[in-house]
């Protein structure tokens, strides 16, 4: 579904992310994580087109997102950290661009609206949301149209309990349906509880990789994610 | 505290330099070359206009003072004007405020280092401008360095007075209507303020003043021009402390200086006195507000999906963008202030067409001529403001059309599409009107039509493409976006553009107005089609070229 090849990307003369290779499959829910600055956002900005890789590969569900960008967009659905978007419109009217600009109905809208309990202010401007809001008005721009691949950049950054709840549900649920997600995250009890593979990432490499399993057995004595997390990061 | 702001400034400012790209300082080297020919231009031309006043005996001098005053007066206006809608953007709404005001800092010196700022941001491209007529003045009086050193001196207090005014009369009107949406209805009220002063300044037609033969004494024109204007201003005191500087009249010199710099002192006292009381509550209160009170919504509820698949046009690629586009753009109360000056200035365009004294053919040919280069000037300057904006106005909302199915090249060409019918039809009402005015020649009228069409159409690609080769998507307001390096550039590329194809239209109506001369046939077929082929290439280049620059930056651009 996504495989990365020998991705490698610099800023001037940093190196962001160093010769990465992962495959990820079918349904899966991939997490990635690392300290700050570790190159997690980078990768999943590179996987979605945002940037563009200094060399490598990636592909999405059969299409190099540098040879044939259009068709890989289609299919891919982007939560950035910090996700913009346009002040002026309405939440509704959000969601229609949405859905005019991937070429998929309307018709569930209202059920998206409903979902997230933004129905009340469908028709207030974007402005007027919070942080939270808007988050979740941007999943459900990327859930109306149904993608393949769903990247998620720190997903739960503020939202509300019971919206975290929900979402982390939606996100089980999509996977159930075959949807391939690939998360990044600080918050390792996600990341424990969601992802079925993870890769710990620092100054732009994978340090480990596999499930939290293959993880706690590849550092021998820790109990948890973050007794694994603190030990190979600190080892780097 | 203000050495540690100062600090910061100059540190971000040293950074933003040893940081900088090897294509934005390829940029910025361009800017300051481009920017340096103009000011030398403005300062050939201003001398050059010097230079023959100062030989016009008796009232040459005085023509000169006057030119002067009324240049500061303008000056003082725009800073005025310039300061107080910047100093809503930097005291009021700017991003580091929430940081700054959590800082254990007075919020009187949070005040006092974001009104230096606004001072500064307001003043700087005043100052550029100020300094080819400072230096062309010197220049024919043989000032001495003392001169200039006094007068950039004197300047300082005549910007801080101009900024205190602005920022006291936004600080006020911030605390009596704190709502955020209030700062749009001021902006607005502001435009249509300097549009009806300017409207006023045309109506009155300040250059009567050089027109000798209105009045009927040589002795009450004299009297008209040695007039102070607004003697009760700052600008005039500048302008006679810079005249008695050069006559070497100290005491008077001394007393026009003592005035800026006392005036100055008390402004920035009763400012800083005032946002002491106001202040809190005012930046406290704008963001407790939300919501449009005064200000029409849209109705948009009436149509569900118009943005969307659903739309009975059905939605292909780019219109979905074109309908955000319009629905942004009307919604956007900025964008409704700037109409209402273009508004102010349409009117002042047709009003001087009107006044024109046409008596003659040539007269009247030579006009409806220069009637084209003067509405592509204005259309040149619309574009900047209007499309050239567009690009960069996604905003930090880019990533969505980054991240979408939708190539670069389609993106541009919506944009592009979006403004092509207004700015034409902006140009045809302009040249229509202006040609039933003069009552054109129909040569002449069917000329400035096809030329104006041909015109906003390169100008809306190259405004789209320039946009696009030089956007900032990061701004706070669309200002900046205008007044950025890419602006510019697109602003003498533009003018170039008008310039050159004004000049090869002149060959055909040269050859018109002497086959109407002579009453022969002078029209040779083999130079209209050279003007005709030039014409065409140099459009299609100017079309082109931007865009497929545009569209290579952004699709390389890093999100």
């Amino acid at each position: 579904m996504i495989k990365l090849t020998n991705l490698t990307k610099k800023f001037k003369d940093k190196i962001a992310v160093d010769d990465i290779n992962l495959e990820i499959s079918s349904g899966e829910i991939f997490g990635i994580l690392g300290p700050n600055g570790a190159g997690k956002t980078t990768t999943i900005k590179m996987i979605s087109g945002l940037l563009k890789p200094t060399s490598g590969n990636i592909n999405v569900c059969g299409f190099d997102i540098q040879k044939h960008p259009i068709s890989a967009k289609k299919i891919i659905g982007l939560l950035p950290d910090t996700p913009f978007v346009y002040q002026k419109l309405t939440g509704r009217e959000f969601l229609e661009f949405i859905c005019g600009i991937y070429e998929v109905g309307c018709e569930k809208i209202d059920e998206y609206l409903e979902l997230f309990e933004l129905k009340n202010a469908a028709d207030e401007l974007v402005e007027s949301y919070s942080h939270g809001m808007q988050q979740k008005l941007v999943l459900a721009g990327i859930l109306i149209r149904d993608p393949k691949v769903i990247l998620l950049d720190e997903p739960l950054v503020g939202l509300d309990p019971k919206s975290a709840r929900l979402v982390k549900n939606i996100y089980n649920e999509q996977s159930k349906k075959g949807t391939t997600i690939f998360l990044s995250t600080h918050i390792l009890e996600l990341a424990e509880k969601l992802c079925s593979r993870l890769a710990i990432i620092d100054k732009g490499k994978i340090i480990a990789l596999g499930t939290l399993d293959e993880l706690k057995t590849h550092t021998e004595t820790e109990k948890n994610l973050e007794d694994v997390f603190f030990r190979l990061t600190e080892n780097v | 505290m203000f050495k540690i702001f100062l600090r910061l400034e100059i540190r971000s400012f040293i950074n933003k330099i040893k940081f900088v790209s090897w294509m934005d300082s390829f940029k910025s080297s361009f800017l300051f070359l481009v920017g340096f020919i103009f000011l030398h231009l403005l300062y050939q031309g201003f001398f050059r206009i010097l230079v023959y006043l100062n030989t016009v005996e008796i009232i040459g001098g005085l023509l000169i003072i006057k030119l002067f005053a009324m240049i500061m007066l303008t000056f003082f206006v725009m800073l005025i004007f310039s300061n107080m809608i910047i100093s809503f953007s930097t005291v009021y709404f700017s991003n580091d405020l929430g940081f700054l005001v959590s800082m254990p800092l007075p919020i009187k010196n949070i005040f006092i280092y974001k009104f230096i700022k606004t001072t500064f941001f307001s003043s700087w491209m005043v100052l550029l401008i100020f300094l080819p007529f400072l230096f062309a003045y010197g220049r024919i009086k043989f000032a001495g360095a003392g001169f200039y050193v006094s007068i950039l001196l004197l300047l300082i207090p005549f910007f801080l007075i101009a900024s205190s005014i602005g920022t006291l009369t936004s600080t006020v009107f911030m605390r009596l209507f704190p709502s955020q949406k209030m700062r749009d209805i001021f902006i607005i009220l502001g435009v249509v303020t300097v549009g009806v002063a300017y409207l006023f300044a045309r109506f009155i037609q300040p250059e009567d003043f050089l027109k000798a033969d209105k009045l009927d004494e040589v002795v009450q024109y004299i009297s008209v021009v040695q007039m102070p204007t607004a003697k009760y201003l700052p600008s005039w005191w500048l302008t006679s402390a810079i005249f008695l500087y050069v006559s070497k009249q100290w005491g008077n010199f001394l007393i026009f200086s003592s005035l800026l710099i006392v005036v100055s002192f008390i402004t920035i006292i009763i400012v800083i006195y005032i946002s002491d009381k106001l202040y809190y509550e005012s930046l406290a209160s704008s963001r407790e507000s939300t919501g449009y009170k005064f200000l029409p919504k849209l109705d948009i509820k009436g149509k569900p999906c118009v943005i969307g698949a659903r739309s009975t046009i059905k939605s292909r690629g780019i219109f979905p963008i074109f309908v955000k586009d319009v629905k942004i753009f009307f919604r956007d109360t900025g964008q409704w202030s700037q109409l209402l000056l273009l508004l102010a200035l349409v009117v002042v365009y047709l009003f001087n067409i009107y006044k024109l004294p046409l008596d003659t053919f040539f007269l009247k040919s030579l006009i409806s001529f220069l009637n084209i280069s003067l509405a592509g000037f204005v259309l040149a300057a619309v574009s900047l403001r209007f499309i050239y904006p567009m690009v960069s106005m996604e905003g930090k909302s880019f990533w969505l059309i980054k991240a979408a199915p939708v190539t670069v090249k389609k993106f541009l060409w919506e944009k592009f599409s979006m403004a092509i019918i207004p700015l034409a039809f902006f140009g045809t009402l302009l040249i229509g009107v202006s040609n039933y005015m003069l009552n054109a020649e129909k040569f002449l009228s069917f000329l400035s039509f096809a030329a104006i069409i041909f015109i906003s159409i390169t100008l809306t690609a190259m405004a789209v493409g320039f946009g696009a080769l030089f956007p900032k998507f990061k701004v706070e307001n669309i200002a900046q976006v205008e007044s950025s390096v890419g602006g510019m550039i697109y602003m003498i590329f533009s003018l170039f553009y008008v310039f050159l194809t004004v000049s090869l239209l002149a060959v055909p109506v040269r050859l018109w107005f002497l086959s109407r001369l002579y009453n022969k046939n002078i029209m040779y077929p083999g130079i209209i089609m050279i003007v005709v082929i030039s014409l065409i290439a140099i459009n299609l280049v100017a079309v082109f070229l931007p865009m497929y620059l545009g569209r290579k930056n952004l699709e390389v651009l890093d999100v």
